[in-house]
């Protein structure tokens, strides 16, 4: 399932492909699966959950909120460089429908959560809401999504800079966000 | 609009009505253009097909195969009919404005209103597009480029040290446009204007700096 959606998208798969290429019988598929998207969908989440067991490995023990952010931005990225085809299997849940859209948001209410720590980080008399959170963790994923589908997610170490600083700026502001910018492509 | 076909694009009288050509086929593609827009909002993209289709607009499948060459070319006409208006609407909305930050903050606030206001056509162009992948998920894509040519134009009121990311644009209407999604997705649609300051602040927070933002959008 996961290298048939990776290559040909998740529209393309029916029953029948996913046997052929598992070399099993449709007998079999039901009797894990209730359909194609039941298939999916429990891949997709184990997958999802893969990952954020990575990240949260990764920024546990950090003390502060802006190692947490790298910690987790470096693991995510780690986590989709390794396999090419489970990135692209990842971000093809924008095709399964309203399933699909409730695990999309899913993962961005995570992402969310994460930035959201940030508040207690911003100074003076700005205050940031909770929607704030939400706008960049969707540009975050939107970003990630664009750079798996686009075979650019292999220089992520040149672009995630840019995404910290997209990230953290609503709450360290502009031009402590911008240290980030100078941070070295990471090898 | 959705819901209101009798009145959009009423059905030509049968038998021999004397109607002048050019107004038939109009009139039919409008109607199956209607139709499509409240069948998919009914349905949802992937289970809308051109039977159901023309059963809304009171039109053959042979008169449906003349206008449209199958369901995907209908969906896109339909599409870019709104997503034209919405960017029209933008650009006008902005060009009352001199100084950048402000044109900013109306765009927003004109295509957040008009996807309130529309809750059909604001699944039909920011919900469906996705789903349906394919050239029209890739239509949706250079669609939202009008959005991302407005934020670039503010490149020059950045002040910093270093210049924005080549990505910034990109990544902010990626944020704005998954915001807007969960919001219709969740029924929440009605409420989008309420999201302008937020939206407004965070958009203009990589060029004229998080605090001038913040108070710009709260305006």
């Amino acid at each position: 399932m996961v290298a048939l959606v990776a290559d040909h998208g998740y529209a393309a798969i029916d029953v029948e492909t996913v046997c052929d290429w598992a070399d099993v019988g449709p007998g079999h598929f039901d009797r894990c699966f209730a359909d194609v998207e039941d298939c999916f969908l429990s891949l997709h989440d184990e997958a999802v959950e893969e990952l954020c067991a990575r990240v949260d490995a990764a920024s546990e023990g950090r003390t502060s909120w802006h190692d947490r952010i790298w910690a987790a931005g470096l693991a995510a990225m780690r986590y989709l460089q390794e396999d090419g085809a489970r990135a692209r299997f990842l971000i093809a849940i924008n095709a399964a429908g309203d399933c699909g859209q409730e695990r999309r948001d899913r993962i961005v209410r995570r992402i969310a959560d994460f930035l959201d720590g940030g508040r207690s980080e911003v100074n003076g008399k700005r205050s940031v809401s909770r929607c704030t959170a939400e706008i960049a963790a969707g540009a975050v994923f939107g970003t990630v999504m664009t750079k798996v589908e686009s075979g650019s997610i292999e220089r992520g170490e040149e672009f995630l800079p840019e995404l910290i600083y997209l990230a953290t700026m609503p709450y360290l502001g502009s031009r402590a966000a911008e240290d980030e910018l100078a941070v070295q492509p990471l090898r | 609009m959705a819901g209101e076909k009798e009145n959009a694009s009423p059905r030509l009288p049968a038998g021999r009505h004397g109607l002048p050509r050019e107004f038939i086929v109009q009139n039919q593609r409008e109607r199956i253009v209607t139709a499509l827009v409240d069948t998919v909002a009914e349905h949802g993209y992937n289970a809308t097909t051109v039977a159901k289709i023309t059963k809304a607009a009171g039109v053959s499948r042979r008169t449906f195969y003349e206008h449209f060459a199958d369901k995907e070319a209908c969906f896109l006409a339909a599409y870019e009919m709104v997503t034209d208006h919405i960017a029209a609407s933008m650009r006008a909305a902005a060009e009352s404005f001199d100084e950048w930050p402000q044109q900013v903050r109306a765009a927003l606030a004109t295509m957040l209103r008009f996807l309130a206001g529309e809750p059909e056509l604001a699944r039909l162009c920011m919900i469906e597009p996705v789903a349906a992948g394919g050239e029209i998920a890739a239509r949706h894509r250079t669609s939202m480029q009008s959005l991302v040519e407005i934020l670039k134009a503010g490149r020059p009121e950045h002040g910093g040290e270093h210049p924005l990311p080549e990505a910034t644009e990109e990544a902010l209407v990626g944020g704005i446009v998954s915001l807007i999604v969960r919001e219709i997705s969740a029924g929440r649609g009605s409420e989008l204007e309420s999201l302008l300051p937020d939206l407004a602040e965070l958009t203009l927070a990589p060029y004229i700096g998080a605090e001038e933002a913040s108070r710009l959008a709260r305006q």
